[in-house]
């Protein structure tokens, strides 16, 4: 049976390899949002210079998420929607971001693929997918906390820390036993294939 | 005339609606999915949904953060007693927005320089399509907010006509399996077949924000929407592409005459809000937003 858990920033290794594909997670601390490839290039960029980032990773999450926020006039911040956005685009980033950060949380949509579900076997992190396209539920459970290096993106800057509270639901979606839901699903669409481009009387070679 | 800012105020209406409120065409569908669903993960994704789309109505929050390249669908009567420039119209309309009411961040960038004007306008942005109708007694305004998500999986080939409609069935399944967890499904899935290059892109654009309770009049493309979202519907791709039943919401085809030698055929794959919204201007300077 799936279990519900509560879990705060930083978690252990132990509470990530207790979690299993189907639970639901609400998440409570510090994550950091990940929204370009740039993102982990600076950060991986400093780590291997010796030249220190502001941010710890170590045992915390990253989100990958666009987010519409402005500074308010008092120097606060206007938080209007934080959502996810799809997590297969840095699917060549993350394995050695995970290695090299000790993130326990990777968050995004889509999934990733096997050579990050092997990282997270590795290292002990886990998947944990949002419903795409349901910023409105999520943005209440977040604020954001910090951003980083405004002059790199001053019109729209991405790199920030949230401060989440009970944020979720999150569902296990790749978890630190080299279980994917993702994997199950499009393993299955994949056989699948064959049998669609038959009722469709389609022969495998003709087309494309 | 119409004055300038009558139009502003509609097109700024009818952008925020398109960005917070569902349409009910939408919500019926995600409603029957769920009674349908099988798979325990996928109804409970199907039941998120729809209670973001509730939320995001009640408070005016964007249903999603991303907010897309702003596009708009005009149809109207050649007299139409508008005399401003149009592109300026638009494009005042979504500076002040963006730097006003502030539902969508700065999304729009050079594709070059990849640099933004900070106002979610750029060349040929917000973008533009206009079909004239001298039976219409208004001019009609649909916003259509394109999200990354769904639209980098968009394609489009100009097959042989050679390939038949076997290869447009191909092509389109192809696309969706393809496209897989990534687009956020379940999917409306526009396909355009015919036309040169420039219409099939159009038409399969339209399709995928045609209200999902319209039947194709054309009983062969109501019959080969109906056989293609079976089809993508067997492949078990799921909500959030996590397994189930309820893959795609709806599959539109919309065509037009094409050459002799071509099978054009194009895919736009929308995510499972299908946002859009309509208004209508009247040559009195009356609004409707429906």
């Amino acid at each position: 049976m799936a279990n519900t858990v509560y879990l705060q920033t930083p978690v252990s290794e132990e509470e990530i390899r207790a979690l299993r594909v189907d639970d639901i997670v609400y998440l409570s601390g510090e994550a950091y949002s990940m929204l370009y490839a740039d993102h982990y290039s600076l950060i991986m960029e400093r780590l291997a210079a010796k030249k220190g980032i502001p941010m710890q990773f170590k045992g915390s999450a990253i989100y990958h998420t666009g987010t519409i926020w402005r500074r308010t006039a008092e120097g606060g911040y206007d938080l209007r929607a934080l959502g996810t956005t799809t997590s297969s685009k840095f699917n060549a980033q993350t394995p050695a971001f995970i290695e090299k950060t000790g993130v326990r949380i990777v968050m995004g949509k889509g999934g990733m693929d096997e050579k990050n579900l092997a990282a997270m076997k590795r290292f002990g992190c886990v998947y944990l997918a949002l419903v795409g396209g349901c910023s409105a539920i999520y943005t209440s459970h977040a604020e954001i906390a910090e951003d980083y290096w405004p002059e790199l993106m001053p019109t729209d800057n991405q790199r920030l820390k949230f401060r989440l509270k009970e944020f979720g639901p999150l569902f296990v979606a790749m978890d630190a036993h080299g279980n994917s839901a993702y994997e199950q699903a499009a393993g299955e669409a994949g056989r699948n294939r064959t049998a669609i481009y038959e009722r469709l009387g389609i022969e495998s070679e003709s087309g494309l | 005339m119409i004055e300038k800012e009558t139009m502003k105020a509609a097109v700024k209406e009818v952008w925020i609606r398109s960005l917070t409120v569902l349409q009910p065409d939408v919500m019926e569908a995600l409603s029957g999915a769920l009674e349908k669903e099988r798979s325990p993960r996928g109804r409970e994704y199907l039941r998120i949904m729809i209670e973001n789309a509730k939320r995001a109505a009640e408070r005016r929050m964007v249903i999603c953060q991303d907010t897309g390249v702003p596009t708009f669908f005009i149809r109207t009567p050649l007299d139409f007693p508008y005399a401003e420039s149009v592109r300026d119209t638009f494009d005042e309309t979504l500076r002040e927005l963006t730097y006003g009411e502030f539902p969508m961040r700065p999304m729009v960038v050079h594709p070059f320089t990849r640099e933004d004007r900070g106002d979610n306008t750029a060349a040929q942005v917000p973008v533009i399509h206009a079909e004239l109708d001298n039976s219409m007694e208004f001019m009609e305004i649909k916003a259509m907010p394109k999200g990354a998500g769904s639209g980098i999986w968009s394609a489009l080939k100009m097959l042989p006509s050679t390939d038949g409609v076997a290869g447009v069935k191909k092509f389109v399944i192809d696309s969706v399996l393809n496209a897989g967890a990534n687009p956020c499904p379940p999917i409306l899935v526009g396909v355009g077949v015919g036309g040169p290059m420039e219409e099939v892109a159009l038409l399969a654009t339209k399709a995928s924000v045609r209200p999902l309770n319209e039947i194709h009049p054309d009983p062969d493309a109501a019959a080969l929407e109906q056989e293609l979202m079976e089809a993508i519907n067997a492949s078990q791709i799921g909500p959030m592409g996590m397994g189930g039943d309820t893959t795609a919401l709806a599959v539109h085809v919309e065509y037009a005459g094409t050459h002799r030698p071509w099978m054009p055929v194009a895919v736009n794959i929308n995510c499972w809000p299908g946002r859009r919204a309509v208004c209508r201007i009247y040559r009195d300077g009356h609004v409707e937003q429906i």
